[in-house]
């Protein structure tokens, strides 16, 4: 299993529910077991072959132990088996998810702790675009969602269109065109972790200035009542590799990350654009799944 | 006598020859990952009380620090690799372990090569493995 240095389970439906804790790696009853792991289900078919149909995937931590009310915020929810958002990171990864809890307010040991397990089988890989596991470690945050546009509706799978313009998704591009306004890309993460730099980049393939173009790469910052804190934005122009990197600010409970365009009312312009990618270890090589 | 070192992992399609437009290569094999199983499957005893094989369980398990083959492509991605089963066909494909300089490569064809992330060393790799059981050795020594 791959360990992670921070977690936080915010409640589906109500983004300002959060519990967010330091993971006890060592000092707690059963630390050495804790982490995300993924085991493939054997079956045995034709000739003895092996065939992976689904997988279990498995989140088990040992917090410190916070706030009594963030105890009682954990029971109820494993009482309740509310739905929940995970959002974490380790060393080089991210971490993503979906799911239901059950939840030990106390163990022994060293520390103070609770421990946390989520657990779930799932068909393995993508479909429709999307990962059925809905639980997520990887290098780049973006991959719950596969680049593709498997619904055929002009915007990459995960991602928003944003203040009209034109979109469509051809070879792998994402192309914008907008013409006398402002449009964007946009995809919302939780990531609750003031202090850590993202960094967020993506390749230009093509872009069409026909009418002084505008483009701007951002990084929206939400409270956990989703009203905007700050924003990072940066102009870029040309094609190749673009990318920044942004300290998370103090208060943050999710990031939108944004391409914008604007046209100034000229002429139709255009971009086209792929292999977005956010990553917590400053590199810029894009990892698709 | 031949040696089994290894620098790379190939995967095709099944009874194409090396160099197949749908060849993927896979440097970062990690060393200590790879099993290498060759096991009488099933016997029967003759005259004399003497054992005959009459099939046998061949299977690569290899791991791969990283994620994408030598071209930058998710492994995973790759039509021969059975990983996306709420998609992907079934499909049987060749996995070619590659000696180093000298020493022998060891392929097996016609079998189902499963793969998937694997976080049990503590880091992301990506874990591929296949198992077939068959009437003759179906390892391919070159």
């Amino acid at each position: 299993m791959v360990l992670l240095s921070k977690l936080a389970i915010i409640e589906a439906g109500s983004p300002d529910t959060v519990v967010n804790t330091s993971i006890v790696l060592d000092g707690a009853d059963g630390a050495t077991r804790e982490g995300f792991s993924i085991e493939p289900v054997d079956i045995t078919i034709e000739n003895g072959q092996l065939y992976w149909p689904k997988a279990t995937y498995r989140l088990e931590i040992a917090g410190l132990k916070g706030s009594s009310s963030d105890q009682t915020q954990l029971q109820t929810w494993a009482a309740n088996g509310t739905d929940l958002n995970f959002s974490g990171y380790g060393t080089g990864y991210i971490f993503q998810g979906e799911g239901k809890i059950n939840a030990d307010p106390s163990v022994g040991g060293e520390a103070a702790s609770w421990r946390m397990v989520s657990q779930k089988q799932s068909v393995r890989g993508y479909e429709s675009g999307r990962l059925n596991a809905r639980m997520l470690l990887s290098e780049n945050g973006f991959n719950e969602y596969l680049w593709a546009d498997d619904d055929s509706d002009g915007v990459a799978n995960g991602w928003s269109s944003v203040g009209g313009g034109t979109f469509t998704f051809t070879g792998g591009n994402q192309d914008i065109e907008a013409d006398n306004e402002t449009t964007s890309l946009e995809r919302e993460l939780y990531f609750p972790f003031p202090g850590q730099d993202l960094t967020f980049s993506f390749t230009v393939d093509s872009y069409d200035n026909a009418s002084n173009l505008t483009r701007n790469i951002e990084m929206e910052y939400l409270d956990d009542s989703g009203s905007t804190l700050s924003t990072d934005s940066d102009s870029f122009t040309g094609t190749g590799l673009q990318s920044v990197t942004n300290t998370v600010p103090a208060s943050t409970n999710s990031i939108i990350f944004r391409i914008e365009i604007t046209e100034g009312g000229t002429a139709a312009s255009s971009i086209a654009f792929n292999n977005p990618s956010v990553r917590n270890d400053g590199s810029t090589v894009y990892i698709a799944r | 006598m031949s040696k089994l070192v290894w620098a790379s992992a190939k995967i095709r399609d099944a009874g194409t020859s090396s160099g197949d437009a749908s060849e993927i290569v896979i440097s970062n094999i990690i060393t200590e990952g790879i099993e290498f199983s060759g096991d009488g499957k099933q016997t029967v005893q003759i005259a004399n009380s003497q054992d005959v094989t009459e099939s046998y369980m061949r299977g690569f398990t290899v791991r791969v620090k990283g994620v994408n083959d030598d071209s930058g492509t998710a492994i995973l991605s790759d039509g021969n690799v059975f990983s996306d089963p709420a998609s992907d066909t079934l499909t049987q494909a060749l996995i070619e372990l590659q000696g180093d300089t000298g020493a022998d490569s060891v392929e097996i064809d016609d079998v189902y090569i499963m793969g998937e992330n694997d976080l049990s060393n503590g880091r992301r790799e990506i874990v591929l493995s296949c198992m077939v059981e068959t009437i003759s050795d179906s390892y391919t020594f070159s």
